[in-house]
Parts: structure tokens; sequence; C-alpha cells
């Protein structure tokens, strides 16, 4: 049921819409009725030649009434709505009071003098109510309340004396003169009053401006000429049209500055309406016209509305009344995208999203609200929701675009698509976790090693030191790029690196490579004990190229549950204490070894060179 | 394979090692000529443009990857080597790399003279293949190949070749293992880097990439 008669948005909208419709159909029917006297025969009506003053008195009250109810429809308990919705429903009632004059059919006895009486006192309230709204919309001007009073005494007691006791009701035109100057005025002071607040001033210029425009064309070619017994610059009735002007600026101000607190949504509202109506309307002419048709044409006519209208019609109410509701795979959906969103405001904005798809509220809001649940609130029309999402606790309120009430199933829904969020933000928070241990991992690693490394290079004193301990930093920092994840590396990797890179730099200088390697291979290494064993064997080599003369080398690697030892040794010259002098990186290889609790000799064996060290792994062994 | 180096294309954003690698290559093949690219674009446009020998590409340029570079050489000019030289190297760029066409990769922190006899033997014909990449590019076919390219596997000697390697033996060391000439472990790792690009190149570098970032 769409269209269900409960208090929402769209059952008040389609009261008031119908009630000024009836209004509207009655004074077109009279109309159009010839001077003749009112007939039913369609063919005497004068559709074609009503004047066009009446056209603008109609079409300008009927539709300030229109935009006047149907914001009243969104916003009931808010005053400045309900002084705007009563200004449309007097605007209606002078403007079609007026139409007196352009029927052709003679009216009933009385009649003109009440229309006359109608007009002139819904044109003094209009005026009336327009100054109070003034004095609190967009801002409560200071004094509004006795100012509110004032007009009402004033304005009121003047209005009832000249129709009442007076009865004169040319004096009419005098009172909605001063009124508008009032209206003005006090529209100049909301905008004085506003200039605090920009977007205040900005909906009081606009509304201002609207009523200025529309109300200062009105005075200036119509009430002012009156007054000062002149004839109207423009026909009173054309000068009607002038009042459009406020409730189409206002119709505009409400997608620009959001007036009443509302925004463009509002509009999917009348829509929905207006295509309701039309569809009844419709139904309404086709069963009028039915009833006059001739026989024959007649079983036509209704061969061809239940094949062709009927079809299309429930084509289109069922569009109309249809929740696009997303499916259950769809949320999923949405509540993992919204969950792993990168930051805050974009899960913020993602979740609201979602709730627009799953309720399609004309307001979303957030509240203030601690509770974890959700919870119906106002008797169905709002639903409000926890904080969720980096989102505060929202209200939605008139879900399914203002057609219907939130219900005990739309509040299960909500219940599972928040544990369904909680669950995947929780898990998101584990994996940032995650991410964040890795990321103080590999900063660990390069700090400890890349930057310690770079330090040594800076503090070293020949060029070409420098330039090798800089490679060495580079070959550690590719380690911890392409190792990123994993912290620990098996030994056989390590050594398979060490042996190319070992073998590649010895072959130019006609140095053979023995390798022999007896251990566990696939021993986990730290980063330390890594880049240790890497230097010390990048060390040995660049000794036995540069000092030794060798033409062989040997690496032979042994392991044992204690530790890891390694042995380099050179067929070359050996070396004498001077051209050690432990200045070339040796210093190095010995502290970093004997910093990792191991220990590091050189010695000469005769022939040759013999570089030994022992880094102890205790630590590092798996334990079962 | 013993082309002469004639026209050489540099192209790499940091203008000291720019100048670096014009000198190495100037040292591997005297009397060549060098032209620069500071960027993708310059390097993309080079490929489109000039006729080259050589080419040697940075994979990390200001305005994107050196992959780029690679791809239009494939593109424009088949007949040109493709060299990769790259400081940082992590494997899954360098197989990225050699899926989109390079012919072998150097790393730009070795020693200068290192450097150039390394770049005279990729002018002879001899790629080089490191340990951890051999280690990769045998993952890379166990995860792909099987699945769904038959045609896409390594015979028996190419893991043959890619094991020895992958312990850090080095194609001499190789060769003396099975028995086998030099230049025949030469042939047979270009013809496992041309299976590496079988299959769509953007397949290849995005598998590439996977492999690079699941290691064990």
């Amino acid at each position: 049921m769409p269209f269900a008669l409960r208090n929402t948005p769209s059952t008040r909208l389609t009261v008031l819409v119908t009630l000024g419709t009836l209004a509207l159909a009655a004074t077109l029917g009279w109309a159009v009725q010839p001077a003749t006297g009112p007939t039913l025969d369609i063919t005497a009506w004068r559709l074609l030649s009503i004047p066009v003053g009446f056209w603008v008195c109609v079409i300008t009250g009927f539709g300030a009434y229109l935009v006047s109810t149907w914001i009243w429809a969104l916003k009931p308990r808010d005053p400045a709505t309900s002084l705007f919705a009563a200004s449309g429903l007097t605007t209606l009632l002078f403007t079609f009071a007026s139409t007196y004059d352009y029927m052709a059919a003679p009216l009933p006895a009385g009649m003109v003098g009440l229309m006359l009486l109608i007009n002139m006192l819904s044109a003094c309230v209009f005026g009336i109510i327009m100054i109070c709204l003034f004095l609190i919309y967009p801002g409560r001007l200071p004094y509004w309340r006795y100012g509110t009073a004032a007009t009402v005494i004033v304005f009121g007691g003047w209005t009832a004396a000249a129709l009442g006791p007076l009865h004169q009701i040319a004096i009419g035109q005098l009172i909605t003169l001063t009124e508008m100057i009032v209206i003005i005025a006090a529209g100049l002071w909301q905008i004085v009053h506003a200039h605090h607040d920009p977007r205040q001033r900005a909906i009081a210029v606009w509304l201002g401006a609207s009523v200025l425009l529309g109300a200062g064309f009105f005075i200036g070619t119509v009430a002012l000429p009156i007054t000062f017994g002149h004839r109207p610059l423009i026909d009173t009735d054309y000068a009607f049209a002038s009042f459009l002007l406020i409730y189409a600026g206002l119709a505009v101000g409400l997608i620009r500055y959001r007036l009443f607190e509302l925004g463009g949504w509002a509009f999917q509202l009348i829509f929905h309406v207006a295509a309701a109506l039309a569809i009844l309307a419709i139904d309404a002419f086709l069963i009028g016209s039915l009833s006059l048709a001739p026989g024959a044409a007649l079983s036509l006519a209704v061969l061809a509305i239940a094949f062709v209208y009927l079809p299309l019609r429930e084509y289109a109410w069922r569009r109309l009344a249809q929740r696009r509701t997303a499916d259950e795979a769809e949320i999923f959906h949405s509540v993992i995208d919204t969950a792993l969103k990168p930051s805050g405001p974009q899960r913020a904005q993602s979740w609201e999203q979602l709730l627009q798809d799953m309720y399609q509220p004309l307001e979303l809001t957030p509240s203030m609200s601690t509770s974890t649940a959700p919870a119906i609130e106002a008797e169905g029309l709002a639903l409000h929701l926890p904080a969720i999402a980096a989102s505060p606790a929202l209200t939605l309120r008139y879900p399914h675009a203002g057609r219907s009430l939130f219900s005990p199933r739309d509040l299960a829904t909500a219940g599972q698509v928040i544990a369904l969020m909680r669950h995947a933000e929780e898990s998101r928070g584990a994996y940032d976790r995650g991410v964040t241990e890795e990321r103080t991992r590999i900063a660990r690693d390069i700090h400890d090693n890349i930057g310690a490394q770079l330090l040594r290079a800076l503090h070293s004193g020949p060029a070409e030191r420098k330039d090798a301990m800089i490679r060495d930093t580079l070959a550690d920092l590719r380690d911890v790029i392409n190792n990123a994840q994993s912290p620990e590396l098996p030994l056989d990797l390590v050594l398979a690196d060490l042996r190319a890179e070992t073998a590649d730099r010895l072959s130019p200088h006609g140095i053979s490579l023995t390798w022999d390697v007896e251990a566990m291979t696939d021993l986990p290494l730290k980063p330390a004990r890594v880049h240790a064993l890497r230097s010390l064997v990048r060390e040995a080599t660049s000794n036995t190229i540069k000092h030794a003369g060798a033409g062989a080398m040997t690496v032979r690697i042994t392991t044992d549950p204690t530790g890891l030892a390694l042995v380099v040794e050179d067929d070359g010259q050996g070396f004498t204490t001077d051209t050690v002098s432990l200045g070339h990186g040796l210093d190095n290889m010995k502290a970093r070894t004997e910093s990792l609790g191991g220990a590091f000799s050189l010695t000469n064996e005769g022939k040759g060179t013999r570089l030994s060290a022992r880094l102890p792994l205790q630590t590092e062994l798996p334990t079962s | 394979m013993n082309q002469p180096m004639k026209q050489i294309l540099i192209v790499e954003d940091i203008a000291e090692t720019r100048d670096w690698l014009r000198r190495a290559a100037l040292a591997a093949f005297p009397g060549c000529e060098v032209r620069e690219a500071p960027d993708m674009r310059s390097g993309v446009h080079a490929a489109k443009g000039g006729a080259f020998d050589l080419a040697i590409v940075d994979l990390g340029l200001p305005d994107g990857s050196g992959t780029g570079v690679i791809a239009a050489f494939r593109e424009h000019q088949p007949a040109a080597m493709v060299i990769v030289a790259t400081v940082m190297g992590d494997d899954a760029s360098i197989i990225a790399a050699l899926s989109a066409g390079a012919q072998g990769y150097l790393l730009k922190d070795s020693p200068a003279e290192l450097f150039a006899r390394q770049l005279e033997q990729l002018g002879q014909g001899i790629p080089a293949l490191s340990p951890s990449v051999a280690r990769r590019i045998v993952d890379h076919f166990r995860s792909t190949a099987v699945a769904h390219q038959p045609e896409a596997t390594l015979t028996a000697r190419e893991l043959d070749v890619l094991g020895l390697i992958s312990k850090g033996l080095r194609n001499a060391d190789a060769a003396k293992e099975l028995g086998l000439a030099e230049s025949t472990i030469a042939s047979h790792i270009k013809a496992i880097y041309s299976k590496l690009g079988i299959t769509s190149r953007a397949e290849a570098a995005i598998r590439a990439q996977q492999m690079g970032l699941t290691r064990p």
C-alpha cells in the first residue's frame, strides 16, 4: 500500500492537493459555463474563450497553494512552514475569489458579494501571515513575539473594522499596501539581522528578493495607483501573477539554500504525488467520457481500455508504488566495500549511501544518541542507527521517499547490516594492525641495518672503502625489499646468492672458487646474521683479490646444533701484519661477529690466508 | 650473436648515473654512439624514432616504469637488444621486465669494470640470471604452466639449468656440472627468457608481479 492513510508526508500532501484540486475544478467548472446558464452539454462550454485574466488568477493561486502545502507536508510541526502553508492557502482564496469578474454564467444571488469579501479578507490575512513569517524566518528577529502580537492586533483589527462596522471594502487596498510595506521592511531587517551568518543571510536575501520582486511589483503597479485614486497600471488580476514569483523563488531557493532545512530530495515527494494524481485524473476522465459515448463506439472504447490503457496503468502504478529494495547480495557487497574504504570520511559517506539505497529516507541526520542497537522512533517515522563505519549515530526519517513508515522488518534488516558491518570493521582492524606491524618491522630492519651501514660508510676514510660499503648497503637494501614478506631467510638461499656473487667477483681476476657447504640448508637466519655472514664473505673475497695474489679460494660453511662456522682460505702469499692493519674493513668484520656473540680470527697458514668465524645460532634453532 | 653495438640508448633519470652508464658503455663498446633519455616518455619516443643496437633501461623512471620503454622497443625495434639496469632490482620487477621482452639485467651498484664486462658479455649473447631470479622463474612455471599453458612448460634440461643457477652456480659452473658447453647454457637461458614472454605480455607481467609478491 504505497499511499496508505497514515500520517506521512505523502498522505498529507495528497489530501491537501486533492482539496485544492476540487476547488480548482469547481471554479473551472463554473468558468466554462456559457452566458446562457449552467449546462451539462460539453459542446456548449466555452473552454477556449475564457479570458486570460482568469487563468492568471487560478494558476497563481493554485501554484502558490501547491508549493506551500508541499513544504508543510514535509515539516508539519514547524511554525515557519505552517505560516508559509497558510500564506499559500490565503493566496488560493484571494485569487480564486477574484475570478467572479470572468464568469459568463450568472452567479447565484449574493455570491459576488461573498467572493468580494473573501478576496479582501484573505488578501489582508495573507499580509498578516507574511509579516509574521518574516519575523521568525530565516532567523527570529528581536521582539518577534511583540511584533507578531502587534501585527495581528493592528492589521487584524483594521481589517475587521473595515469589513465589519465600517463596511468599506475599498479600504482593503490601503490595508494590503501597508502590509506589503511592512513585509518588505521585515525582509530587509532579516537581511541585516543575518549579517553574522552567511547561510542565513543568503536565505534571507533570496526570500527577501523573491518577496520584494513579487509583492513590490504588485504594489507598484496596482496597490499604489489605486490608493492614490488612479487606475492600476496593469490589470489587477494579471498583476496577481507576480505572487507566483514568491513561490517560484522559494522552490528554487529550496535547492540552493536548503530552505526550511529541506533539500532537493523534497522534489521526489511532489513527483510521486503528482504522478499518482495524474493517474487518478485519467481514470476519472475515462469514466466520465464513457458515460457520454454512444453505443457502437462504446464497445470499441472498452476494448481499447481493456487492452491498452489498463495494462499501461497497472505498469505505471506498480512502478510508482514499487520500492526498489537492495537485495541481500547487493547489501553484503556494499557493506564489505564500505568497511574496506581507505579513509574514515569515505567510509562514513559510503555508509550513508548504503542507507540511502536501502531505505531512501527523505531525511538523514546525525544524532547524539549513544545506543548501540537500531531502534524505531516516532511511531515508524524515524529509524535510529548507532555510530558505525566512522559515521556518527544517524537518524533516518520518512523512509521510501516519504511513502511509508519503518517496519519491524526494516529494523531487523538494519540490525543484520550493522552486525555485518561491525564484523567487517573488526576484520579490517585486524588486517590494519598486521600491516602496521609489518611496516614497523621493515622500518626497524632499515634502521638497524641500512642506517647503521650508511653511517659507517659516511665515517670511513678512503673513497674506495666508502664505495664498497655503499654497495654493501644497497645489496642489503635489496634484501630488505625482496624479502619484505619474510623476516627470516633460509640459509641455502643466502648461500646461493653469495656463491654467485663471489664467483662473479673472482673470475675476472682468474681466481677459481670452491664452495663447500655442509649445513642444515633450511635453517632460518635473522637479518642481522644474514648481513654479517654476507659481509664476512665479501670482505674476505675483497682481501683475496687485492692482497693475496691467489689462484684459488675455498669457502667452507658448516653448521652444528650450536652455531655456524665459516672458513675462507686462499692459496696466496698470506699477509704481514702491516698489510692487514685491520683498517681494511677487518675490524668491521670482527666487530660485527662479536656483536652477535661470535668469534673471529685471521691466520697465516704458511701459504695463504685463513679467515674463520663462528656465529652462534642457539636462539634460532627451531624449538621443538 | 656477436653483433657490434654502435648505437646505444641509455634511459636513466639520475644524471650522475647516466654519465656513469655512458662511461661503462663506452668502455664496453669503444667507438659507439650513445644517446640519453631522462624519462619514460622520451625513452618511448626514442624507441619509436631512432635505430638502436642496444638500449640500457632503468626501471624506476619519474613518469612511469621502464617496462613501457621495453615494450615500445619490442614493438618498434624488435632487433634491438634491451637490457634492464636497476639498483633495487627487486625480483618481481626484474621478471616483469624480462617478460616484457628485456634480454637481460644488470645491477647498477656493481663496480664500474664489472659492469662494463657484464655489458660486453650481454653483447656477446651471454645472458645473466641471478639465483633469486632463477628461483622465481621456477616458481612461476610451477604455478602457471601446470594450470593452463602446457606449451609454456620448461624442458627437463632448462629446469636443470634453472635449478643449478638458483643454487648460486654461474653459467660456466653450471656448464661444468651438466657436462655442457657454456654457450649451450646461454641458449637454454635465452629459451627460458622467451618462454617467460610466451603468453600475453600483460598477463606475464601480472603473473610475475604476483609471484614476486608471494614468496615463501
